[in-house]
């Protein structure tokens, strides 16, 4: 395992499309993924990262370089509790400006998201997603998730009357 | 793997289908049920998405509101309080997933942990005593029922039924039937043991 100054641990994360990133272990590890190998200790030089291209491996080690506990912290649960609320508003604002991609990059987050098991991505991700589609009309759902709408205009009918409440 | 990712990168535009189902049920997993029956209507594998039994577990607000009854009306109609604070009923207090079996008449005797028990008449008996009721335990967040076994005491009108709920175990119940005026006897039917 590579060190750095401070005694700070490195860890190579390695994208598929051959790319590499070396990242603080405390970064990686915001990946409970990641942490799993590293403690299992299947870490020891480089860590490939399948279905996850260098693009948004990139964007997913900056949301976790973002969220990694402040030094001192022993651990995400520790920091939350001191964190001033003024970190967590900025910490928000950050999250908002950070999900501001196209539809496609938000669906390949939420995968790797997933994948590393990062669950304020995940939440991040997939909130936002729902937030987008929650309030539109159905042709405006169906546009988004480029769905086609395969009933039949009776069975439409039926299922409309049957759910007619959640639509008032 | 590699070439795996690549190639999706160069589909123009990924549609949410691209992503595997238990993602999508990840992501629906954060949608308030009232949503979860709007996406109902998107499209068949939408409504099979969206009808998942664990999804309807995990839905935030799966009940966050109460039944009780519009007392100013004569015919003491059943309403469902939203406490979420928005205006949309979360659950349709006519029950109309009882009303396809049961097409003569529903009437909610009790409540209890978010399950209703009701009294259920069909068309042709609907006239007749209460002696053709079928009384039904059902979840209205889940649209799930149980008959409950045909039985002498649970029609004699004097006797007290009384729905029980064990919070600890949400799918669990028992139905109380007090019988005789001064409480003689009581018989109970519990959902584990169905009987």
């Amino acid at each position: 395992m590579a060190t750095r100054e401070a005694g700070k641990k490195m860890i190579m994360l390695k994208s598929p499309d051959g790319m590499e990133f070396e990242v603080e272990e405390a970064v990686a590890m915001e990946s409970q993924t990641i942490r799993k190998m590293i403690e299992d200790d299947c870490a020891d030089t480089a860590i490939l990262i399948p279905n996850i291209n260098s693009k948004i491996l990139s964007r997913v080690i900056e949301y976790c370089n973002k969220h990694v506990p402040t030094t001192g912290a022993t651990g995400a649960a520790a920091s939350d509790t001191v964190a001033p609320a003024a970190l967590a508003e900025d910490l928000k604002i950050w999250d908002a400006e950070f999900i501001k991609v196209n539809r496609a990059t938000r669906f390949d987050l939420i995968q790797a998201a997933s994948y590393l098991n990062i669950k304020g991505l995940l939440d991040l991700t997939s909130q936002t997603t729902i937030d987008t589609i929650s309030d539109n009309s159905l042709e405006e759902i169906r546009s988004f998730l480029s769905t086609k709408n395969d009933y039949l205009p009776e069975e439409e009918q039926t299922i409309r009357r049957e759910n007619q409440w959640a639509f008032q | 793997m590699a070439n795996r990712s690549r190639e999706k990168k160069e589909q123009p535009a990924p549609a949410a289908e691209s992503l595997p189902e238990d993602l999508l049920l990840e992501v629906l997993a954060r949608v308030p049920y009232t949503s979860l029956c709007r996406f109902k209507c998107v499209s068949k594998a939408w409504l099979a998405l969206c009808s998942d039994p664990g999804l309807r577990i995990r839905s935030p607000q799966a009940l966050s509101g109460f039944f009780c009854y519009a007392r100013r009306d004569w015919n003491n109609e059943l309403r469902f309080v939203n406490l979420s604070g928005r205006g949309r009923p979360l659950v349709d207090p006519g029950l109309p997933f009882l009303r396809g079996a049961w097409d003569g008449g529903v009437r909610t005797v009790d409540c209890c942990g978010g399950l209703l028990l009701c009294e259920c008449w069909k068309r042709s008996s609907a006239t007749s005593s209460d002696a053709d009721a079928d009384y039904v335990v059902c979840n209205p967040a889940t649209e799930e029922w149980t008959v409950l076994p045909a039985n002498r005491e649970l029609l004699q009108d004097s006797n007290i039924i009384r729905l029980g709920f064990d919070p600890a175990a949400p799918s669990r119940f028992a139905v109380f039937v007090l019988v005789g005026d001064r409480v003689t006897r009581v018989e109970i039917f519990s959902s584990e043991t169905r009987r």
